[in-house]
């Protein structure tokens, strides 16, 4: 029969003498359920520790306690207040001081036992903060009476045993405090060994308050903000709201006005905390920055108050680049945590530019381990494995153009193959893994307050005089791009009064390129030909690149021989010309019109002329060359034509302009080298226009006669006259023209022939007649053909040689083909030579050629070793060249073969 | 039955938590704060042997008064489930707790497979409220 009401709260005890003793008050049935219970558990301990399984005692106490107090309650057990809490610190302490060292289940021990021995403290009266009262007093002596000594070994070395050390702690506050505070330590090291950091938070916090009540704030605040660390990192709202409520409670009774200001600031910014709680700390934030210095400036982080959401760059055009020292705009996203509306003095965001370098450094590194890899790569395999890695190189040029974001990760493929080719793996890889994955800093925020520096906000975007209101905030940044490179947004800095609200950006961090690009120069010439001999309108051109340029750069134009220039406003062409140029802004193109005129002179056909242009470079400090290819506007040809012993000369003037025609006049043409040439003279044959025109469809000719006062009668008589034949002439056109337009003024044009053999010294007269008695020439019948030379000058090569050469399926020579002529003996050679047409119809005569017959010197004889000279073009000429002469058909053949005229 | 449930992130941060005593809501959240510790100790204990894990952890500790069940899907999601030891239920079958994660689960996933919600927020839905009611509610 267990008794109804506990009298005795004695714990158990793991040594066997005594466990004896509690058996033999089992037998006598002198038992309460506590030393039922009590007996079971140390029996069962104290096999476990004789088994080795000390551990296992810790674990099952811990149970055996919570099971036999829920026992207690469900019994409905009348037992005096506080004496089960005596029960349970008396079995911790004796399994507690019975187990070495600390396991998983001695830190919960630990920490059931300090629940329980502050619970005894407080009823007792002995926390910091309270005086026990007598009923108090009265209450520790009636614990202690229901508490037996005898049920517990004395042990050795001044240690304590369970009784005597509960005893002690319960004598006053200062032991009690002693003892507790040491039990708290040790619970709290023995969960940080197992690594339960949570549990031991949780005894920090109700440790912190105990210190709190002994007015040991520092020691409050230690605990409290290590918990805080814990509760912020894994987002529990509640817990880290309470607990900042007492930090801030903790630092404004030590007056640690910076740490409260920030404390207050998080609370005020936290959505979990009750709106009243936000606005008291806010107000809090308020009076204690009236308190503050005006100039002082107080750190806090930003984190939870002021969030960045988002930040974009603004452009104006979809296409614009940013480039040095051009404006940049931002817009911000902020979320304002405060419950009030706040002033900030600035909004700034500092700004971090991360060098090109690197970048470029990677890829040469890249190209190291192809080329390393194309080395060893002999395989058969060569080639396949060569063309992925060629494609992967490409990819990678093109990425680096295009500016990557250094916080997105930068994957590639990766195949590789096998010796016969086939393929082997195929991967992804991550070609900045250690930027993608640097460690997000997580740590807490209290703590972060002395890592949290302020960047260097001298180049930072920033806005000044900004309200933020609760919620979400859309603020415009503005600022001036720096020096070329990718930047990095990296810190925002929201000035409040003295308070300078500092947050990291996030990983990817928002970032904007800056890109400066060289200005070019551009000539242009428009979609015409360029003409020689016209002023052609070309236009000078700067792209600004993203430089600024400002009015008044000069450029200067130098050309070549032959080529002038002027600016627009200019009359005067010039060889070297100053262009100026009016202002110009990043990536727009300026242009100043200039005027270019190419000389034209003695062009003789189509042909362009090419002509360079020297421009000065004011950013490259340098020449360019430019090269200018020019159609001719005009140009003349000439022939020299021959009737008989007459000489004409022909001279054409083309034009090629597309589109306008032109007018020429005082056409003229003059022997140049007349002195050397008196017998020569020109006479026109032109009618007596005074103006042609002409275009690209209508050329100009001309003709004028050669005149030469040396007659061919009277040439024999001084035969050293005959000498100046030899000389060549010289004559020159001169012309001006006019675009008919009007446009242009009159230019002049000349250009000079030169010509030779320009007298006709032989003249042939052939002729094929029918055979004798005949009134026709008929095919197949023998006729004779009469050949006539006639000398009109004196010619130092008498010695001729004739060929005739005919079409063989039309004429048949008979006769000699070809023989030698002295024409010396008289001035008119007959040459008979018989042929034979071979067809009926109008056939042209059989050719005659004439040649200088050159003897081989010294060995006499023979046509194989003479040579044949040609004649000049217009020295023979052939009277019956292109004649014809009328065939009949062969008499006696069939009417099919008649071969019609 | 339970007097308290609540749903853990994959970062350890809350999801949802409910009980059935307002004011002792600060006294839960600690109790479920302390349960992570439990919860990491089984994990990284049980996930060394073999990959087929029992999601439901069982008794992760307890205390005087209370007993507090875990129950990690395979997403590291963790269900809490604090039942109050008191006169009236001493003993909780394994299988009723098992029960009550099941349906948890259930209507976790129905939260998940919503497109609306983004993963690792708080839950906002009274789907899941009334589930997770319905296991607090039993208590009586």
């Amino acid at each position: 029969a267990f008794n109804l009401q506990l009298l005795d709260w004695t714990g158990f005890s793991l040594d066997k003498n005594i466990n004896s003793r509690l058996r033999t008050n089992i037998e006598r049935c002198e038992l309460s359920l506590l030393d039922l219970r009590n007996y079971l558990f140390s029996r069962q301990g104290g096999i476990l520790i004789s088994m080795g399984k000390g551990d296992q005692v810790s674990k099952r106490c811990l149970n055996f306690l919570h099971n036999t107090l829920q026992e207690l309650n469900i019994m409905e057990m009348e037992c005096a207040e506080g004496s089960k809490e005596i029960w349970v610190c008396l079995c911790a302490l004796e399994v507690l001081n019975n187990t070495k060292g600390n396991n998983l289940h001695t830190a919960a021990l630990w920490s059931f036992l300090r629940e329980k021995l502050l619970v005894l403290g407080k009823l007792c009266g002995l926390t910091p903060g309270h005086k026990p009262d007598s009923s108090q007093l009265h209450l520790v002596v009636s614990l202690f009476g229901g508490l037996k000594d005898e049920r517990y070994l004395k042990l050795e070395n001044n240690q304590q045993n369970p009784a005597e050390r509960l005893k002690e702690a319960l004598s006053s506050q200062h032991s009690f405090e002693k003892n507790y505070l040491d039990i708290a330590e040790t619970a709290i090291s023995n969960y940080k060994h197992i690594g339960r950091i949570r549990s031991a938070r949780l005894i920090g916090i109700e440790l912190a308050e105990f210190y709190l009540d002994a007015d040991q704030v520092q020691q409050a605040i230690a605990f409290l903000a290590d918990s805080l660390k814990t509760f912020q990192f894994e987002g529990w709202e509640t817990l880290s709201m309470r607990t900042l409520l007492d930090l801030a409670k903790c630092y404004k009774l030590i007056n640690e006005s910076e740490k409260y200001l920030r404390t207050c600031v998080q609370i005020a910014s936290c959505p979990g905390a009750s709106l009243q709680d936000r606005e008291f700390y806010f107000r809090e934030i308020c009076k204690k920055l009236d308190e503050h210095p005006a100039g002082s400036k107080i750190i806090a982080s930003a984190d939870d108050t002021v969030q960045v959401l988002s930040a974009t760059q603004i452009k104006e055009r979809l296409d614009e680049t940013t480039v040095p020292g051009c404006k940049i705009k931002f817009t911000l996203e902020l979320h304002s945590n405060l419950p009030v509306d706040i002033e900030c003095s600035s909004i700034e965001v500092s700004v971090v530019q991360s060098l090109p370098e690197p970048e470029r450094k990677v890829s040469t590194v890249l190209e190291d381990r192809r080329a390393s890899r194309r080395g060893v790569n002999r395989s058969p395999s060569v080639a396949s494995s060569n063309a992925s890695v060629f494609s992967l190189a490409e990819e990678e040029d093109e990425s680096e153009e295009s500016g990557r974001d250094p916080g997105k990760p930068h994957m590639q493929e990766r195949l590789e193959y096998k010796q016969d080719k086939s393929l082997y793996a195929a991967r992804l890889v991550c070609r900045n893994a250690t930027k993608v994955l640097k460690r997000k800093d997580s740590s807490g925020t209290i703590l972060k307050d002395g890592q949290l520096k302020p960047a260097d906000y001298c180049n930072a975007l920033t806005a000044s005089n900004v309200t933020l209101y609760p919620g979400l905030n859309k603020v415009e940044l503005h600022g001036k791009a720096g020096v070329q490179g990718i930047y990095t947004l990296s810190q925002i800095r929201v000035c409040w009064r003295q308070l300078s609200l500092l947050e990291n950006l996030g990983v990817p961090a928002p970032t904007f390129t800056v890109a400066r690009e060289e200005p070019v120069i551009l000539l242009n010439k428009g979609d015409t030909e360029l003409l020689a001999g016209k002023s052609n309108k070309l236009s000078l051109s700067i792209y600004c690149g993203s430089e600024n340029i400002e009015a008044g750069l000069e450029i200067s134009v130098t050309c070549g021989r032959g080529l002038t220039a002027r600016n627009a406003h200019d009359s005067e062409y010039s060889n070297t010309i100053t262009v100026k140029f009016p202002a110009g802004s990043p990536f727009e193109t300026i242009s100043v019109e200039i005027w270019v005129l190419c000389l034209l002179e003695n062009k003789k056909d189509a042909n362009s002329i090419e002509y360079t242009v020297k421009i000065s470079d004011p950013w490259r400090q340098n020449t360019m060359d430019i090269s200018l290819n020019f159609m001719p506007a005009l140009y003349s040809t000439f022939n020299l034509l021959t009737a008989m012993s007459k000489k004409f000369l022909q001279l054409k003037v083309h034009c090629l302009d597309q589109k306008l025609s032109y007018r020429i006049s005082n056409v003229s043409l003059g022997l140049v080298n007349e002195e050397k040439l008196p017998e020569l003279k020109l006479e026109s044959m032109n009618d007596d226009y005074s103006e042609l025109v002409i275009s690209k469809q209508f050329e100009g000719a001309f003709l004028w006669q050669l005149v030469s006062s040396l007659s061919s009668g009277s040439n024999s008589d001084s035969s050293g006259n005959n000498k100046v034949t030899d000389q060549p002439a010289v004559v020159m056109l001169t012309l001006t023209y006019t675009p008919e337009d009007g446009s242009e003024p009159e230019r002049e044009f000349r250009s000079t022939f030169q010509f030779q053999d320009y007298r006709t010294l032989y003249t042939i007269f052939a002729k094929v007649e029918p055979a004798k008695g005949n009134e026709f020439c008929r095919a197949s019948t023998l006729c004779p053909m009469k050949i006539e030379v006639e000398q009109l000058y004196p010619d130092p090569h008498s010695s001729l040689f004739y060929e005739i050469l005919a079409d063989q399926t039309q004429w048949a020579v008979c006769g000699k083909q070809g023989a030698v002529i002295d024409i010396q003996q008289s001035v008119k050679e007959n040459i008979v030579v018989d042929v034979m047409p071979l067809t009926g119809g109008h056939l042209p005569l059989p050719t005659v050629r004439l040649s200088k017959y050159i003897p081989a010197e010294g060995r006499g004889g023979g046509l194989g070793s003479a040579r044949l000279d040609p004649f000049s073009i217009g020295q023979v000429y052939n009277m019956s060249r292109t004649q014809q002469i009328h065939v009949l058909p062969p008499a006696n053949q069939g009417q099919e073969f008649l071969s019609l005229p | 039955m339970a007097s308290c449930v609540a749903v853990i992130g994959k970062e350890n941060s809350p999801l949802y938590i409910a009980c059935i005593t307002p004011e002792q809501e600060l006294g839960f959240h600690y109790s479920l704060h302390t349960s992570l510790d439990f919860i990491e100790e089984k994990l990284s204990s049980t996930n060394k042997g073999n990959d087929h894990r029992d999601l439901y952890l069982g008794l992760l500790y307890s205390t005087e008064h209370q007993r507090i069940f875990g129950y990690v899907t395979n997403t590291k999601i963790k269900f809490v489930i604090i039942v109050n030891v008191d006169a009236t239920n001493t003993n909780l079958r394994d299988n009723e707790t098992r029960q009550m994660f099941r349906k948890l689960h259930v209507a976790y996933t129905n939260v998940m497979s919503n497109p609306f919600y983004t993963p690792s927020t708080r839950i906002n839905s009274n789907k899941f409220a009334a589930v997770a009611n319905s296991i607090l509610a039993k208590q009586s």
